[in-house]
């Protein structure tokens, strides 16, 4: 039988990420008549929405924003989709990837909480919103241009014909590419025009200068009388600054212009002179009068609106961001350096009272009959993750149109209801998938929340979840994981300039600070927790934390328990601790119910080291016999041992089976038992497996035992093809 | 010897007394008072010495006294004679004119006794049943002018005594005066042959009282002797009664009669030495009568109850079976009915009230006789009335009258009153069916029924389907029978598309478990709840086929219904096994649904998630 399932850890994500890009839905198609899909349809589904890692999601997908301007209002608007109304040529599209400002501050963010090892409460948050404010734009792209400016020196340098100079040409194509990603668009010009004046109007402002007497630039001479004094240097000679100017500089200022003409019909030279100011500084050849009031007032202006559209923006594409860093989450719980079996993802890129519909589920089952119900396991799904789940119990699915209305609700629309996780789970059941699913992510959903209100509110949630068929695959996980905290969202772009005189400078007074509200970054748990489970069913992994020793390379691993020993401070997640850890009456809660799949932020130590990371405390589905809830391994194991056992025996042939368990060292429980000291031995110590074989109903029941705990496994045995039939 | 001679004085002695009490029975039955008719004539001596013997002209008196004192069945006549005929009046003349003839009458002449029995006894009817005698009031033998006429009148007595004896009439003399002292005087002959009675006055009493013996000793009608005590008489009217005479005679002169009575009509006579007091129709209850001769001694007196009455004869008609034995119920011998009049008998008054004589309680236990279609019957009164239960067969009408014997009360029956039996038919007799045949048919129709019971159930296990064609053998387009399978498994159902665009839940449908046969798409949806319109779901039929399959037949013609990418014929089962889908487009060409068939996992069959 050897190793017939390769991965164990392929993971569903019931979210979208980009409409305008095929969805699952789409991809499977007409499914009227269909048992399963083609070879081709999975291989096409897969090109398009499965991915193994975030930059493949964020290439596949392309996650972007779409932004275009309202005369009316002289206001931006940013949305997800694509508005259908507005021309193509009017549209922006923003894309949101590890550049954006945004999404890379939030990632940064990530990164330098998980080194620092801080809590959120001793994090200084400010210092990465900072990274969105124009004066860290303008940072960035003062190295870019000291790079374009250097290259564009050593092109100019080149003979024509030079071999060197086509590949200094191509780099500067690449170059260019990125600059005119900031330039081809007014939004994008906005920190570089607030800078650009705030570096005109206040050269010098950064010393400690409180002279305010008007710039004219001038050079050191000595006196008649030998005092050393600064001369005004006479501008109509000269049309260069007391910098040397050069022709590498000339050029550029030309093939920025050019450039920037090329790309916008209808630009203007206010802007060209910008654009070339912004990428090319030493330009001292320009005009350096301003007219210092208008100046002021389109800083005031530009500064202005860059907050209404940050802002705009923020509120916008906040969700997305959230589920894109959820995907970063889930793929970072596996390191990069680890090679084995890497997670995939499934992105349906649909929302899920759309795919949960009646008319539409019957796709999903389509897809899963495809892939989990054949003995090919390469694209066999084990995993589901359905976030941002409605905290009300009894949400339902939005109607496709209100005939009546109805009572009025405040609901969130972008979360997902319980109708339609339920409807999801009761398909997951059949196919043996188990589905992680994490309540609306906001300040009553975090680490805080769950220090201060226990776990009770999250059972009571689950109330409609349990007792059901398919409880055994739902996974309630939590808490969600705080990545910016609500009250420390708070961005400072820069202040308002105000004119003093005969000099401009910032505005000191309080109201005159530009100030916007990200209103907290949340990432739902149950990407970490698909993450981190999907990890250890990698052997690989596993070796990693463990040692190669204690893990068999060739088996998954399902039956790790990460609740058992000390696994729990090995396995620990990516994620930074959030709080000081869970009270002792929490902790006592949470071990008297094992309720769902819960995180902790605790202090611990392992062989010395303090644990900095977040850990997983419980693994439980909602699956209970009264008084405690199952883990989840268990499902794990009997999936696998069910899947293994149908490969192996031909779809249950009787006499397969019982060679299958046959004391044979040949046989597949011999070779179990044989690995039984491993972690990630499908049979661990104390498990056992029997079978019973019901001739009269055809059935064989397998007793899978855990650590003494008997977890039944029935089976119909397939009669018609086997010897006896 | 001895011993025989003793047999036969005890036998003859036996006999003795048997006649002897037949003959108490007979006596007792001659005594007895009868409501028969009676007539009577006073014949009346007026010749010249009458005024001598006679002055208070109390023998005047004496023909009132009876006048009034005899019930209304009894007719009174008068004779008066001298020499010749004075006055005869003839019987059945109203008292009225009886005064009349009374006061007219004066004593002259001779005494034709002769004639004037004669005219009394020609006075009679003929009527049968009737009581008759004369009275005759006279002071002297029969004297006449010579002795010719003498010895005519004598011969004239004898010869009315003669017919008088024939015809029944007793005759009663009355001696008025001191001068008819010697019995044997001639005239006293009729009394003798008539079995009559000779009272002389003086020795017999004052002539009221020779009349009140005569009509209470000699005259048979029923009457009451009543007692007066100081000065008054005191009674009791019973219901009922018609008309209540109280007679009070005495030797002396009475003072006024006193009588303080509802009655519809009082009437009071005074005589020199008598008094009568006639109610008619009084009400009942205690009377008293009241007389100004505060020594009672002297007063004699009786009550006479006169009843005007007709009996009520109700009669029901009753029929009765006669109970069959077990053996003739068994051969169905036809009952064999009684019938029976049942009467109810009352006597009304025949006044307006139409009181019931004998709910008085005086009649209470008493029995009564009555003739009844000719045949005597005797019943007592309960309850003021008699029930008497008559043998029904043969009559259609009953005759009755009532023979009220009473001592002491006159009654005036109208009878006899016939009354018609309303006859009823008797009820028809159905006789029990033979059941034998019938139960004979019926057991065979068991067996049938049970045969097709049988081959019901065998059929109901057995469903007969033409399979489609396809590459598995069973499938072959020829009928296949299904026999016994179960259904297994269960359906999940996926309303893909609907006419108006809303989302229908999926739902699971167990089949697991359910008897064999037919079962609808629409069955299923209503029972999941899903309620889809006409559209056809009625006409996709499901049914269990062998080795887990589920068999889906289209009927319909509006619906296309798809195993697969494979479209059902019409009327063409096709087998689906698990995991298989089935899709179907109803007939109003909007509505799609997808049911996907399922196995069930043990756990699922024993319904742990029911």
């Amino acid at each position: 039988m050897g190793n017939v399932i390769k991965q164990t850890n392929r993971t569903m994500l019931f979210e979208v990420i980009n409409p305008d890009k095929l969805d699952f839905l789409t991809l499977v198609g007409d499914v009227r008549g269909m048992e399963s899909l083609s070879d081709d349809k999975i291989r096409e589904i897969n090109d398009h929405l499965l991915v193994h890692s975030f930059d493949e999601l964020l290439e596949k997908l392309d996650p972007k924003v779409y932004c275009y301007y309202n005369a009316n209002n002289q206001k931006v608007a940013y949305e997800l989709e694509r508005p259908e109304q507005v021309p193509e040529e009017m549209l922006t599209e923003i894309p949101l990837n590890r550049q954006n400002e945004f999404m890379a501050m939030l990632m940064s963010m990530v990164d330098t909480r998980r080194a620092e090892g801080s809590i959120n409460v001793n994090f200084k948050f400010e210092k990465l919103t900072e990274m969105i404010s124009p004066r860290k734009v303008m940072e960035a792209i003062r190295q870019n241009r000291k790079e374009l400016q250097y290259t564009y020196g050593e092109y100019a340098k080149l003979e024509e014909g030079d071999p060197k100079k086509l590949d200094l040409a191509d780099k500067l194509n690449v170059m260019f590419e990125e600059a005119s990603a900031n330039y081809n668009n007014v939004m994008a010009m906005l920190p570089l025009a607030i800078e650009d004046i705030k570096t005109r109007l206040l050269l010098g402002d950064g010393t400690d200068k409180k002279d305010h007497t008007p710039l004219a630039l001038g050079v050191l001479s000595m006196g008649e009388h030998g005092e050393l004094k600064v001369l005004e240097a006479p501008k109509a000679e000269s049309t260069a600054l007391a910098t040397v100017d050069d022709h590498v500089n000339t050029g550029l200022i030309e093939a920025l212009k050019e450039d920037y003409s090329a790309l916008n019909e209808e630009g203007n030279d206010y802007v060209a002179s910008l654009v070339a100011r912004t990428f090319c500084p030493l330009a001292s050849t320009m005009e350096s009068t301003a007219d210092m009031e208008q100046e002021v007032a389109n800083y005031n202006s530009y500064l202005e609106f860059y907050r209404e559209s940050k802002d705009a923006f923020i509120k916008t594409v906040k969700p997305l961001i959230e589920k894109l860093l959820g995907v970063w989450c889930f793929f970072e719980q596996y390191p990069k350096k680890v090679k084995g079996m890497r997670p995939s993802l499934l992105v349906t890129n649909v929302s899920n009272d759309m795919l949960a519909k009646s008319g539409n589920i019957s796709r999903l089952i389509t897809y899963l009959n495809t892939v989990n119900a054949k003995n090919d396991f390469g694209n066999t799904v084990w995993y589901a993750i359905i976030p941002n789940v409605s905290l009300d119990q009894y949400s339902k699915m939005k109607l496709t149109r209100e005939r009546f209305r109805g009572n009025a609700k405040t609901e969130r629309s972008d979360v997902n209801s319980v109708e339609s996780l339920a409807r999801l789970l009761d398909v997951f059941k059949d196919y043996g998938v188990q589905c992680f699913f994490s309540y609306e992510a906001d300040d009553s959903t975090t680490f805080n929340a769950l220090a201060t209100e226990g776990v009770e509110k999250y059972e009571d949630r689950c109330a409609t979840l349990r007792g059901k068929p398919y409880s055994e695959y739902a996974i309630p996980c939590l808490p969600n994981f705080t990545i910016i905290p609500k009250d420390k969202s708070g961005v400072v772009l820069d202040r308002r300039m105000v004119i003093n005189g005969d000099t401009a400078e910032l505005s000191g007074e309080k109201e005159d600070i530009m100030k916007l509200w990200i209103d907290g970054v949340y990432v739902g748990a149950a990407y970490v927790a698909a993450g981190i489970v999907a990890a250890c069913q990698c052997p690989e992994y596993l070796s990693s934390k463990f040692g190669k020793r204690r893990v068999d390379p060739e088996l998954p691993g399902v039956r790790f328990d990460i609740e058992a020993d000390n696994h729990a401070l090995v396995v620990c997640t990516t994620m930074a601790k959030e709080i000081t850890g869970f009270t002792n009456s929490i902790k006592n809660d949470i071990n008297r119910k094992n309720f769902g799949f819960v995180f902790s932020s605790e202090n611990a130590v392992y062989l010395g080291n303090d644990i900095t990371n977040i850990m997983v405390y419980k693994t439980r589905n909602l699956m209970s016999d009264g008084y405690v809830y199952e883990p989840i391994y268990k499902t794990q194991v009997s999936n696998y041992i069910e899947r293994i056992l149908r490969h192996g025996t031909g779809d249950f042939k009787e006499d397969s089976i019982v060679q299958f368990f046959s004391n044979n060292p040949n046989s597949q429980k011999s070779r179990w038992l044989s690995k039984r000291e491993y972690l990630n031995g499908i049979l661990g110590q104390g498990d056992d497996i029997e079978y019973l074989i019901d001739e009269d109903n055809g059935y064989c029941t397998l007793n899978i035992t855990f650590n003494g705990n008997v977890k039944n496994l029935e089976v119909e045995i397939n009669r018609l093809s086997a010897s006896k039939a | 010897m001895k011993k025989q001679w003793n047999h036969i004085l005890f036998f003859f002695q036996m006999l003795l007394l048997c006649f002897l009490s037949a003959g108490a029975v007979m006596a007792k039955g001659e005594d007895g008072y009868s409501t028969h008719d009676g007539e009577i004539v006073l014949l009346l001596d007026t010749s010249a010495s009458m005024n001598t013997q006679d002055p208070d002209r109390l023998a005047a008196d004496a023909v009132r006294q009876v006048l009034y004192g005899l019930p209304k069945n009894w007719q009174t006549g008068l004779v008066a004679y001298g020499t010749t005929i004075q006055a005869v009046v003839p019987l059945g003349t109203e008292p009225q004119q009886m005064e009349e003839t009374l006061e007219s009458i004066t004593c002259s002449g001779y005494t034709n006794a002769g004639e004037g029995l004669r005219q009394a006894v020609g006075l009679f009817t003929e009527d049968a049943d009737t009581e008759r005698c004369i009275i005759m009031l006279t002071d002297g033998e029969i004297d006449m002018p010579d002795s010719q006429e003498r010895e005519a009148s004598r011969s004239l007595y004898a010869e009315a005594v003669s017919q008088a004896r024939q015809k029944g009439i007793r005759i009663y003399i009355v001696a008025i005066g001191s001068e008819l002292g010697d019995p044997g005087m001639h005239i006293f002959a009729g009394a003798e042959e008539t079995d009559g009675a000779i009272y002389w006055e003086g020795p017999s009493g004052t002539l009221s009282q020779i009349m009140g013996r005569i009509l209470t000793e000699r005259l048979d009608f029923p009457k009451e002797d009543l007692r007066a005590e100081g000065g008054s008489l005191k009674s009791e009217i019973p219901v009922g009664a018609e008309r209540v005479t109280y007679m009070l005679w005495s030797e002396q002169p009475m003072g006024e009669i006193i009588v303080d009575h509802p009655a519809e009509n009082m009437k009071i006579l005074q005589g020199q030495r008598y008094a009568v007091v006639e109610l008619s129709d009084p009400e009942a209850g205690n009377i008293q009568v009241m007389y100004g001769d505060t020594d009672g001694s002297g007063i004699q007196a009786y009550e006479l109850l006169e009843y005007e009455a007709v009996p009520e004869v109700t009669a029901e008609y009753r029929i009765e079976e006669i109970p069959r034995t077990a053996e003739e119920v068994k051969k169905n011998i036809p009952p064999v009915y009684e019938h029976f009049t049942d009467l109810t008998v009352r006597l009304l008054n025949t006044s307006e009230s139409h009181e019931n004589i004998w709910s008085d309680a005086g009649f209470e236990g008493k029995e009564v006789n009555c003739i009844i279609n000719g045949e005597s019957y005797t019943e007592a009164i309960k309850q003021g009335q008699i029930c008497i239960t008559l043998p029904a067969d043969g009559i259609d009408h009953v005759e009755m009258s009532v023979e009220e014997d009473n001592e002491d009360a006159v009654f005036h029956i109208q009878q006899p009153v016939m009354v018609e039996i309303e006859k009823e038919p008797d009820p028809a007799y159905e006789p029990v069916p033979d059941y034998r045949p019938l139960a004979g048919i019926l057991g065979i129709l068991c067996i049938l029924l049970l045969i097709l019971l049988l081959i019901w159930m065998r059929r109901k296990h057995t469903t007969i389907i033409y399979m489609a064609k396809g590459p598995s053998g069973n499938e072959n387009g020829k009928p296949s029978e299904i026999k016994d399978c179960p259904y297994s498994g269960k359906l999940n159902l996926y309303v893909v598309r609907t006419e108006d665009g809303r989302d229908v839940p999926p739902q699971t449908y167990r089949l697991f478990g359910r008897k064999s046969g037919r079962l609808t798409l629409d069955q299923i949806l209503t029972s999941c709840g899903i309620r889809l319109g006409r559209i056809g779901a009625d006409g996709i039929l499901l049914y269990p086929g062998p080795d887990h399959s589920l068999i889906i037949l289209d009927q319909t013609e509006g619906c296309t219904v798809m195993r697969g990418m494979e479209i059902l014929k019409k009327g063409t089962g096709y087998p689906v096994y698990y995991n298989g889908k089935i899709t179907v487009s109803f007939e109003d060409e909007k509505t799609e649904m997808e049911l996907h068939y399922r196995n069930l996992k043990p756990g699922e069959r024993e319904g742990i998630w029911e």
